[in-house]
């Protein structure tokens, strides 16, 4: 059998075993073994399936994976979404609409901590719907509200999905997220521009919240600094090159901790209240010093690190205390911190079995020649590019039907990717179209995995309602990306000012 | 084997399966806590850890392979149940009879090749870079995470079959008891 033969039939069966309901990562890994054994013959592809295997594992570039997830599980069970909801709602509650703007920003905030769609829709339908139900929203905008807000969460670094797709194609993790910032903020700009039409248009459907006083609009940014400042240290440093991904997904889980931390001993007995405040005290001022330090050398010309050795001693030992004590107050919340270390390890291990599959799947692509044949098929077609990257972004549509975000681009980037390439498309900027395409997949039906999270949270509002209410952000939201293909300079310019 | 012998090995290899995902949480934990010590020995005192990419490495194994039984146990991998949510219990039953003998088979393959990495790397005596440490243990605990992965797909192949067979009903076929975050 010819070798491109072998691998569309080897597709056709892959897709008869997800239809036949056999997980992801097993149905595109025994595929992509059976078909490399077909290829190449018994040894060498079972070689090869216990090195891909082995080698997928036993990495440190793929750490990046577990610890930006574990980043997202210590956010969500720090119950920081209520936080910056509240701030958000300081701001914006008194507006018309304005409790269903305040949770698009929150969402927007949060999904700067949080790399999750899912998580960013549950943590903030538990702050945001009750709030909406007592100022009587109409039940569509509150809950297209969330479930719209919710999809932010994989664009606006760091983006698990993002990470998983620099991996599979071998694209700059740190250019990706860069290449997210500005569609992700434009994304927020469009739900409440969406808010604030609807609301206008219908003022019963978003009535006013109170106004909150000037004190309390300031007392709300102190409520919020610490996750501003855990997102600027993580993306920063990733942007300015000063931490790889890996390290800098390091740092931001060791920040989300120090926060989780902070909500977990606040809400435990009072006795533990002074050392944490004694240990926040030695980190603030501990990155204090090296704040100074970093200005006075960059006032003088100098390297920004080059600062003398006792500040870096001082700093080191001034972190590494208030992490000592971080570390022993969060023993005290044992249930909550294993919780959030038992369910990113089991999300890991999830995860790393599909992209084990999708490892031997592309392998098994790669070796029939399928990316060849694909491209020479497309180019064979005539279409230009442009109408080749429609038809893929309108398969992406549909397969958001039935397959939720992960899989999605796992499954389908070893088919795309190479045409996209052959296209002359530039990788990072397809990341972003198709992480947003992939959003989209969140909220339409029939497996729009947000609305199922907001019915979940709101069992008395019908599937419908909630369906209907995602609508107009389903249309902004299409628009957008229309935006963004015509104006590719929207997600490449920051990566291309990045050193 | 006695009637109850199955379900005696399912609540076993649920319960080695939880102490093994504790396991990984704590391996998680060492590898965040050895990454941020060694940007800040870099950043503010020039001094890095300097095995710190070796040892990342295999605490990535060990994280990822000690949950990965666990994650199978609960039915925590991602699939795609848009069309078999619309069977009937018993259809859906005979199509995961079938869906988990694939699934069995193939991690079958994945535990026999990497037991046989296992003894090459034994015979050739390979070590890690810096701290020269010998890398099979490592793959040895990789095959043995695999063979609980192995366990609780047959386990649920068998219920599947039981349910195809008319001799459970699905209700039966959750969790035993004892597997999960406790």
């Amino acid at each position: 059998m010819e070798p491109i033969v072998l691998n569309l039939a080897g597709l056709a069966a892959m897709f008869v075993l997800l239809a036949m309901g056999m997980p992801i990562g097993f149905a595109m890994g025994a595929v992509g073994a059976a078909g490399a054994v077909l290829l190449i013959g018994v040894e060498p592809s079972l070689s090869l399936l216990g090195l891909t295997v082995y080698e997928t594992v036993i990495t440190n570039e793929l750490s990046v994976v577990p610890l930006f997830v574990l980043m997202g599980f210590f956010a969500t069970g720090s119950g920081l979404s209520a936080d910056l909801y509240r701030s958000c709602n300081a701001w914006l509650g008194h507006r018309r609409g304005g409790l269903a703007l305040a949770t698009i920003g929150g969402c927007g905030a949060f999904a700067a901590i949080c790399g999750s769609s899912l998580a960013t829709a549950a943590t903030m339908s538990q702050v945001a719907l009750p709030e909406m139900r007592r100022y009587r929203y109409d039940e569509r905008l509150a809950t297209g509200a969330i479930a719209a807000g919710g999809t932010i969460g994989i664009l606006i670094p760091p983006s698990v999905i993002l990470v998983l797709y620099g991996i599979l194609t071998e694209s700059d993790i740190g250019q990706l997220f860069a290449a997210g910032i500005v569609p992700g903020i434009l994304t927020v700009i469009v739900f409440m521009a969406t808010v604030s039409i609807i609301a206008h248009r219908n003022p019963e459907m978003g009535p006013p919240g109170a106004r909150a006083s000037t004190r309390r609009k300031l007392a709300a940014i102190k409520d919020v600094w610490a996750t501003i400042l855990l997102f600027v240290l993580v993306i920063g440093g990733i942007y300015t090159g000063a931490f790889t991904p890996t390290e800098a997904a390091g740092i931001g889980a060791i920040g989300a901790f120090d926060l989780a931390v902070n909500t977990w001993t606040r809400d435990g007995p009072p006795h533990r209240r002074r050392p944490l405040r004694a240990a926040n005290f030695v980190l603030v001022a501990s990155l204090l010093v090296l704040l100074v330090a970093v200005s006075v050398n960059l006032s003088t010309g100098a390297e920004a690190a080059g600062w003398p050795g006792w500040v870096g001693y001082l700093a080191y030992t001034g972190i590494f205390v208030a992490h000592v004590v971080y570390v022993w107050l969060g023993l005290f919340a044992g249930k909550e911190l294993g919780s959030c270390l038992l369910e990113t390890t089991r999300t890991t291990a999830m995860i790393f079995t599909i992209l084990i599959g999708a490892i031997l799947l592309n392998k098994f692509l790669t070796l029939g020649g399928f990316a060849d044949a694909l491209g020479g098929w497309v180019d064979g077609l005539g279409t230009g590019p442009f109408v080749t990257i429609a038809v893929i972004l309108l398969i992406y549509l549909l397969l958001g039907c039935a397959l939720d975000a992960l899989a999605m681009i796992l499954l389908t980037i070893p088919i795309f990717f190479p045409i996209v390439l052959q296209l002359g498309f530039d990788p990072v900027w397809f990341g972003v179209i198709v992480v947003m395409v992939v959003e989209l997949g969140l909220i339409t039906p029939p497996v729009g995995m947000n609305v199922f999270i907001i019915k979940g949270m709101a069992p008395d509002v019908p599937l419908s309602r909630i369906y209907s209410g995602v609508l107009p952000f389903v249309v902004a939201e299409v628009l957008l990306i229309a935006l963004l293909v015509a104006i590719p300079e929207l997600a490449t310019w920051l990566p291309s000012t990045m050193e | 084997m006695t009637a109850s012998s199955p379900g005696r090995f399912a609540a076993l290899a649920g319960r080695a399966s939880s102490r093994l995902a504790w396991l990984s949480a704590a391996t998680l934990a060492l590898m965040t806590l050895l990454t941020f010590v060694d940007v800040l020995g870099r950043e503010l005192l020039s001094a890095p850890i300097t095995a710190k990419v070796e040892a990342t490495e295999l605490l990535m194994g060990l994280t990822v392979f000690l949950a990965v039984g666990l994650t199978t146990f609960m039915r925590g991998h991602t699939r795609v149940d848009i069309v078999i949510s619309h069977l009937p219990s018993r259809w859906r039953a005979v199509l995961d009879g079938i869906t988990y003998a694939v699934s069995l088979l193939f991690v079958a393959l994945i535990c026999w090749r990497l037991g046989k990495l296992a003894v090459v790397q034994r015979d050739n005596g390979n070590l890690t870079q810096i701290w020269e440490i010998p890398l099979w243990p490592v793959t040895v605990v990789m095959v043995l995470c695999s063979l609980v992965m192995f366990a609780a797909l047959a386990i649920q192949w068998g219920r599947a079959i039981r349910i195809a067979a008319g001799k459970a009903t699905p209700g039966e076929a959750d969790p035993p008891a004892g597997v999960g975050a406790s």
